[in-house]
């Protein structure tokens, strides 16, 4: 039996492939909260946050085949597959809209609290980088955001918040280095590391 | 040579952020340097991280309704599509990729695989060393510890360590193969690099040729390729006054990654371009199947 998460979306995965539907509701029924809230936080609008959530699953259906389990996870690559459209999403936008878009300092940061976690691994695993991000300077917490959740480029980081490029680079390079640091013991003992 | 600028680089592909005219740059220096490639696939999982600030939020009904009324009973794609591009550290910068062919100094190349010749022999003799000291004390700890949980416990972590230790060697050990095989190219005087670039639907598929005109042989270093069907093999031709000239069939491992050494072809003189196609298992004589990665001047 596989009862750990990982293993048992691997299992959903295999299933997919094999075209069965039921698969891709159980798959959709474990992640869609948070791929939506992944998606409404980028992208600012239910409505076509939505949409990217449909076109993920879709996509999961048709290329369920080009998942690697030996290079991640299933979440990460649901979350990678979700980040990228919804930045597509956002750069092809009109100027107006994006500047409408609201800050990431005005989306909340915890969950919430909607039964949206499938199993305490993940809440484990969801807690512990919450902490981690909370532990980054402001300064390269910002930037990362600004970067991940609005798609922004280091040029764009640098305009936006009137810092020269070369300390956007070194904020983003430090921050992701610290997040390392704290999630690495996380990731090792993971399952889905392996 | 790894610097802090090639780790901001690393930082900012993890994040999706074109690198500009610093991509080729940095895939260049990626495919020699395992700090970086590690780092780079660290830096995925501390992106990954962030999402976990985003507050989870439940789609409407409709949604759900909507995906599963509209699956087709379509074949599955056993290749990557541009929609399933996954831009963790299995991607390299594609502007690197885009075809351009360079000639490469040999004495570097000879001497950087000098150097990793060395390093890898020095650190295969460290990582032997160090599993015959804990192989010693492993056994040191079972006559002392007898029924001591305490020593079962140590006995048991050096049981772990000693298993991570055999691990790191085998992978020095195939490092140690996998270079010794370059070198036998890369230190010919003539040697060239030309980048591959993949095609759809492996447009994620990259790779390198090393060949030495003189020696009438290459090395093909390519990863993000599918793993094909049993009885499908990858094929590598080069082409010389404009006809496609077979140069070997390869498989790509699980990973998608391939180390492939092409021999004897001195008939080949100096390649035009080179090309990986789709082909029956065993090759052809004439190319048949999608080209997946191609690389010209």
């Amino acid at each position: 039996m596989n009862s750990h998460p990982a293993d048992l979306d691997r299992a959903l995965i295999t299933r997919i492939e094999g075209r069965e539907a039921d698969a891709l509701s159980e798959l959709y029924d474990r992640h869609s909260g948070r791929l939506m809230g992944l998606c409404q936080r980028i992208l600012g609008d239910t409505g076509e946050a939505e949409e990217v959530l449909q076109e993920v699953f879709l996509w999961v259906w048709r290329s369920s085949a080009t998942f690697d389990g030996s290079r991640g996870s299933v979440l990460a690559w649901l979350l990678v597959g979700t980040r990228s459209r919804a930045i597509d999403r956002v750069r092809t936008r009109r100027p107006a809209v994006r500047a409408g878009l609201r800050t990431v300092e005005t989306v909340p940061d915890t969950p919430s609290g909607e039964d949206v976690e499938a199993d305490s691994v993940s809440r484990e695993w969801e807690g512990l980088c919450r902490s981690a991000i909370a532990e980054l300077p402001e300064n390269q917490r910002r930037a990362l955001e600004l970067a991940y959740f609005d798609g922004l480029t280091h040029q764009e980081i640098s305009e936006r918040t009137g810092t020269p490029l070369g300390t956007v680079k070194t904020r983003v390079r430090l921050g992701l280095m610290k997040l390392r640091d704290l999630i690495r013991p996380y990731v090792r003992r993971s399952p889905t590391d392996a | 040579m790894h610097s802090e600028k090639f780790e901001e680089l690393a930082a900012l592909q993890a994040l999706g952020i074109p690198l500009g005219v610093e991509a080729e740059e940095f895939a260049a220096h990626l495919a020699g340097c395992g700090v970086c490639e590690a780092l780079l696939a660290d830096f995925s999982d501390s992106v990954a991280a962030l999402s976990a600030t985003a507050a989870p939020a439940q789609p409407s009904p409709e949604v759900r309704a909507r995906i599963l009324g509209s699956l087709t009973p379509t074949p599955v794609s056993s290749t990557p599509s541009s929609e399933a591009r996954d831009p963790r550290p299995q991607s390299k910068p594609s502007a690197a990729m885009s075809g351009s062919r360079r000639s490469v100094a040999p004495w570097v190349f000879a001497a950087a695989a000098a150097i990793l010749f060395f390093v890898l022999v020095t650190d295969d003799a460290r990582l032997r060393r160090e599993r015959e000291d804990l192989r010693s004390q492993a056994a040191a700890l079972r006559v002392q510890s007898g029924e001591g949980e305490d020593f079962r416990k140590q006995a048991a972590a050096l049981r772990e360590e000693k298993a991570a230790l055999s691990e790191r060697l085998a992978s020095a050990q195939k490092n140690l193969a996998r270079r010794d095989l370059q070198a036998r190219v890369l230190e010919s005087e003539d040697v060239l690099m030309l980048f591959l670039q993949g095609k759809a639907p492996q447009e994620r598929a990259r790779g390198r040729v090393f060949w030495s005109t003189k020696a009438g042989r290459g090395i093909v270093v390519a990863g993000n390729l599918s793993v094909l069907p049993s009885g499908k093999q990858y094929e590598l031709w080069a082409f010389a006054g404009g006809k496609p000239v077979p140069a070997g069939v390869f498989d790509a491992d699980t990973s998608g990654r391939v180390l492939f050494e092409s021999k004897d072809l001195s008939r080949i003189g100096t390649p035009e371009k080179f090309a990986v196609t789709v082909e029956a298992r065993g090759g052809v004589e004439a190319p048949t199947g999608p080209i997946v990665l191609v690389g010209a001047p």
